[in-house]
């Protein structure tokens, strides 16, 4: 599709071709599918009634979500631009955001270092996300299950997020390598 | 005359023995010790000197409030001066120092201050340090720098690590303590998620000194079996070494951890301290009270201390004070402090007490001296002797040590530091919490109460009320039974009559009643000023040691009740945190957040040096070999844009996407310049105006399609032009159909410029991009050769024949690459920010240097453009108001130094020839200036007054900072291709006479 351009992800090069993972470990989506839509007050309850059951949908403010997925697939965005039409704004920001999914026993102990959010299950469970503070950026934070933690972050910002990420976890012992 | 470890007892594990220094010499002690237990152990109880007199110091508590046994502890970047001895865990290595004296502890020369100490009582400086004025800032300020302060800093920087963190809670208990434990394990049993935090490295507080017997068992014992209790439930988390030191708006607490102040060497991979963010539903604030000390004569000499911190110092730490020890009271703790030191096999020497009669039990053999006051005490660097007067006899009693009672302050600090004032009980002659908040409860002695059973009570019933609150149901947790010795209350004593010598109050500041006395007839009589004058309170403690007796004296002094005189405002801190801690990981490279560029990579391989600007790290220039300074590669770049081409990275340009039927009505009333008929395709120049008529913002405004555009803001304003624009549609605009996202991080956008653009661009992109197919201001997507879908802009900030592309950011690089490959032959080269700005200076274009919130569009050149037609826009109605219309406006201006090697900077003010430099003569300010390689001489841009209507004077450009006064010449701000013939790819052409258009 993008023929011969070389893809280059945000933290290339901020961790070594072959890691050792750890039982608590943090994952980068290499090339992942990240997808916002905005309703309007308007649109909003047909937009929602449209995006239910959609696969990867978080919560990311009122009448605003981002769809995210693996693995970068143009024919989901397309399709979704189509679906919602002229009732929301549908912006591919693949290339804007970074993916990291978090992982392990410790997971909610690292995460309380970066963000204000109670992660307890009985307040925070599986499937919820929310937009955050994680260090002193944003992101979009998503309990996929148990101790299994996704982390949208904004691209420009990745690298301090992610070095924040690791200091974080140094007494966890905390890994991070590409998805492979 | 010995402090001695006692042969057996104490919670200390005499096993592990632990050696430290103090001042160089080696001494031993025990796992659990705190350095000033190990200290008493060793026989050293001078441990410093005090701040103005420099007066032999000892210990005086065994908690947080210690204000005299301050040192310095560690070496090099570890260096922590002013840590309190008391609450400092023991470890192997520990490198301890005394402060505040010199040449040694033992021989002082700052003790001579002692001798002039009539002199030196409160407000000396105030009434000293007044004349001669010369003096101000060559003799006193550096005299009273080097007498101020007690430890020393280190400058070497700190290599431990510090961290923050959050916590969530339905119930945060502080303090474990009796009432404390008893709340937590109420709560922890009801399965509530519950906080224990206690400032101590081991859970029990008062129960650990304390020879009760709860449930049968010793209490220190019961304490241990609770926190395995509480240890053991998943819904408990026990927080030792925490402090809560702060109680914040909703219910957020601050907590500073110590979780690696207790080895010699830290591990890296985790902080020595952290700082938390508790957010509790609820809290019970079991913090206990803190013993006062006597004021009487002479009571800060080595070896008085409170009588609490005796008995722990014996029951908890198995060390005594001295061997014969003497004890002053005006309540029953004194005598069950005499009770604790007879068990262990010390001597009493006398209990003297205020009182006339109490029914407390004395221990078996020991004096009593009743309806009597210490006057004076002997000895120098140790005490010797009490001198106790009753009814005019005066005898003087032998001993080492003096353990004093003058009663008990309830720590209700949290509770009062957001604003609400304590209430003075008249019953128990103490201030108590108010009453501010439903969700934060007092228990325990920190709510006034006294007795062990009382405390333990009181901690369980406050969880129950909270459990009632959250309609939880209870599992039965009994109070347990106390057998304890019974203990009269204290009645209070402020002051001891009859002092023979300074009577301390605030030990660590030196303060002595004579100073509150003289703070009264000088008229700072109230507790606030008298707090500021005498310095009462204002120490490292925060007035935990004095704050109650100033306040008793004050009132006695006025002859008033102490609940009309008051307690000065309680803040946070509860106790003194470390900067370290409150930085947290946001120092050196991560001071703050750093943002990249999605061509930082390719800015990194193409020699890029870089600038901060603001969060980012933006391409400033590219040195190419044999250039040495940034001027040289600057002026290249610039002369090859002109001449060739040049790729600039624009991608920290903010840029937001709008959407809805609405959306094309909603940036007309945006921008003051029209947008409802920009037609799909095209981009325009876009001026965003403040409410007040100011310009807010500037950028580029795209039409994708009928109801979908592009827009780009500045770098610096992106975030909050979107937070305008989100301010817009929510409250201004409620019923305008749109919505918008941030897109800012999507693309990596490149700025390709010069007269070479469309040559390089048509190698690489798959559209007709003649002067027909892709006129000045198309903004169309495209596909690049090779199947990557681009958007690409036709526009300009160099006046140049210019294109923006943007790719999605992971692209960029790739796209770049491209890009500098096809324009080889061309001769492009890469352009940074600096270049950037010379290009723009050149053609006169704005940035926030020239929109500095203080200007309107006509200042800047663009009356034309507001489109004052439109039924509003923001900005417009306050457009016309007076001042923003009238004609000595600042207008924006070029300058040219009459003589070229006269470099015009900005910051300069601008003069007519021969005015004197005066603010009313201000005639405007230099806001962008630069070399021009193109006219190759230095030009500028300026506000100056009526500026458009001086074209051709000279001026003279004023900067008394950097010494500059020379003239220079208005003109035109456009220097370079004022037809703007090369916006087309065609060569300049000389200006006409006219003056151009606005900038569209």
């Amino acid at each position: 599709m993008n023929g011969p351009f070389m893809l280059r992800h945000a933290l290339d090069g901020a961790v070594s071709a072959n890691p050792a993972r750890g039982v608590n470990h943090v994952e980068i989506l290499a090339d992942p599918l990240v997808i916002s839509i905005s309703a309007r007050p308007a649109t909003v309850a047909r937009v929602k009634e449209r995006l239910a059951g959609e696969e990867g949908l978080r919560f990311s403010g009122p009448a605003e979500w981002l769809v995210v997925a693996p693995r970068h697939d143009a024919i989901r965005v397309k399709s979704l631009t189509e679906a919602m039409g002229a009732d929301a704004l549908v912006a591919d920001q693949s290339g804007g955001r970074v993916v990291l999914r978090l992982s392990g026993p410790a997971a909610r102990a690292i995460l309380a270092k970066l963000t204000p959010l109670d992660l307890h299950p009985d307040v925070f469970g599986e499937g919820q996300s929310a937009n955050a503070f994680f260090g002193h950026v944003g992101v979009n934070l998503a309990r996929l299950e148990g101790d299994v933690f996704e982390l949208v972050l904004m691209r420009s910002f990745a690298l301090f997020a992610f070095e924040e990420l690791l200091e974080m976890g140094l007494e966890f012992g905390l890994t991070a390598g590409f998805a492979t | 005359m010995t402090g001695s470890r006692l042969s057996s007892g104490g919670l200390v594990d005499r096993s592990r023995s632990l050696s430290f220094t103090f001042d160089g010499k080696t001494l031993s002690g025990y796992e659990g010790d705190t350095l000033a237990s190990a200290l008493i152990a060793n026989d050293q109880l001078l441990v410093g000197r005090s701040f103005k007199y420099h007066r032999p110091r000892g210990i005086l508590t065994a908690g947080s409030a210690e204000p005299n046994a301050l040192v310095t502890l560690g070496r090099g970047g570890r260096t922590e001066p002013n840590t309190r001895a008391t609450v400092a865990e023991l470890y192997q290595g520990l490198e301890a120092r005394s402060q505040n004296r010199w040449p040694s502890l033992e021989w002082d020369v700052g003790s001579l201050n002692s001798l002039l100490s009539p002199f030196l009582g409160a407000g000396f400086y105030y009434k000293t340090f007044m004349w001669p004025k010369a003096f101000w800032e060559k003799v006193y300020e550096p005299f009273i720098r080097m007498a101020a302060g007690l430890g020393r800093l280190e400058m070497e920087a700190d290599p431990d690590r510090y961290e923050k963190a959050w916590a969530h809670c339905d119930l945060l208990v502080v303090g474990a303590g009796p009432a404390g434990l008893m709340a937590a394990l109420t709560a922890g049993r009801a399965g509530l998620r519950v906080i224990l935090a206690d400032e101590d490295f081991r859970l029990g507080g008062s129960l650990l000194p304390s020879m009760a017997s709860v449930d049968g068992a010793k209490a220190a014992d019961f304490a241990a079996t609770t926190v395995a209790e509480l240890q053991s439930l998943g819904n408990v988390t026990l927080m030792p070494r925490t402090t809560v030191f702060g109680w914040y708006d909703d219910m957020v607490f601050g907590a500073v951890e110590k979780v690696q102040k207790h080895v010699a060497v830290p591990s890296h991979d985790r902080p020595v301290e952290r700082l938390w963010r508790i957010h509790a539903h609820h809290a019970v604030l079991a913090t206990g009270a803190i013993e006062r000390p006597l004021v009487f004569g002479g009571n800060d000499k080595p070896g008085i201390m409170t009588a609490s911190a005796t008995s722990t110092y014996v029951n908890r730490y198995g060390v005594s004070p001295g061997d014969r020890v003497a004890v002053f009271t005006n309540g029953g703790t004194g005598y069950r402090t005499a009770q604790d030191l007879v068990s262990a096999g010390i001597q009493v020497t006398a209990i003297v007490d205020t009182r006339a009669g109490a029914d407390d039990r004395v221990p078996d053999g020991v004096r009593v001296v009743r309806s009597a006051g210490v006057v004076d005490t002997q000895g120098r660097k140790r005490l010797g002797s009490i001198i106790v007067e009753r009814a005019g006899f005066e005898e003087e009693i032998a001993c080492d040590a003096l353990a004093m009672s003058g009663g008990w302050t309830p720590t209700i600090h949290l509770a009062c530091q957001r604003g609400a004032k304590p209430v003075w009980s008249e019953e128990k002659q103490v201030f108590l919490a108010p009453d501010s908040d439903p969700r934060l409860t007092l228990a325990g002695a920190a709510n006034g109460l006294e007795t062990l059973a009382e405390a333990l009570a009181d901690g369980a019933a406050k969880a129950f009320a909270v459990l009632a609150k959250l309609e939880r149901t209870a599992s039965g947790t009994d109070v347990p039974a106390v057998e304890e010795a019974r203990s009269s209350v204290h009645s209070p004593v402020w002051y001891v009559g009859g002092a023979r010598s300074k009577a301390f109050v605030d030990y660590q500041n030196d303060v002595h009643v004579k100073d509150l006395a003289l703070a009264q007839r000088e008229a700072y009589s109230s507790v606030e000023l008298s707090k500021r004058y005498t310095t009462s309170g204002m120490a490292t403690d925060q007035g935990k040691i004095a704050n109650q007796n100033a306040t008793g004296i004050i009132a006695a002094m006025r002859g008033i009740s102490p609940g009309e005189v008051g307690l000065s405002t309680y803040r946070p801190f509860y106790t003194p945190v470390s900067l370290g801690v409150i930085a947290g990981t946001s120092r050196d490279e991560h001071g703050r957040p750093v943002r990249r560029s999605p061509l930082h990579a390719w800015a990194e391989k193409n020699g890029a040096t870089f600038v901060e600007a603001g969060l980012w790290y933006r391409s400033s220039y590219f040195l190419k070999p044999g250039e040495k300074t940034w001027r040289e590669a600057c002026d290249r770049e610039v002369l090859n844009v002109r001449a060739n081409a040049g790729l600039c990275d624009v991608s920290t340009l903010g840029k937001i996407e709008v959407k809805g039927p609405d959306a094309a009505e909603f940036l007309n009333r945006l921008y003051c310049n029209a947008m409802l008929k920009l037609p799909v395709g095209k981009a325009r120049y876009g001026l965003m105006l403040r409410e007040d008529g100011m310009v807010h913002d500037d950028g580029t405004v795209s039409r994708l399609a009928e109801d979908h555009f592009f827009l780009t803001t500045t770098t610096a304003m992106a975030a909050e032009v979107l937070s305008h624009m989100e301010y817009y549609a929510q409250t201004q605009w409620p019923d305008l159909d749109v919505t918008m996202v941030s897109v800012s991080d999507q693309w990596a956008q490149m700025a390709i410029a010069g007269p070479k653009s469309r040559a390089i661009l048509s190698k690489i992109v798959d559209a007709d991009l003649s002067e027909e197919g892709f006129p000045f201001l198309a903004a169309r997507e495209v596909m690049l050769k090779g199947g990557l879908a681009a958007r690409l802009f036709r526009i300009s900030f160099s006046g140049e024949l210019a294109y923006e592309l943007a790719v999605p950011a992971g692209y960029g690089e790739a796209v770049a690459d491209l890009v500098m490959s096809a324009g080889a032959e061309h001769g492009i080269c890469a352009y940074g920010l600096e270049a950037l700005n010379v290009l723009r200076i050149e053609k006169g274009h704005v940035t926030h240097a020239e929109l500095n919130g203080t200007v309107t569009p006509d200042d800047a050149g663009f009356g034309k453009m507001m489109a004052m037609q439109k039924p509003d826009f923001v900005g417009k109605q306050l457009s016309s108001r007076f001042g923003l219309t009238a004609a000595d406006r600042l207008q924006l201006v070029g300058l040219k130094p009459v003589d070229p090697k006269n470099d015009i900077r900005t910051g300069a003010h601008l003069l007519k020839e021969g005015a004197k430099p005066s603010m009313a003569n201000d005639q405007g300010i230099v806001t962008s200036n630069c070399f021009s390689p193109t006219l190759q001489h230095p030009i500028a841009l300026a506000l100056l007054k009526s500026g458009r209507e001086r074209m051709g004077e000279t001026i003279v450009v004023f900067d008394r900072l950097r010494g500059d006064e020379f003239p220079a010449v208005v003109c035109s701000p456009v220097f370079v291709d004022p037809e703007n013939a090369k916006l087309k790819g065609e060569p300049a052409r000389p200006a006409r006479p006219a003056q151009k258009e606005a900038a569209e």
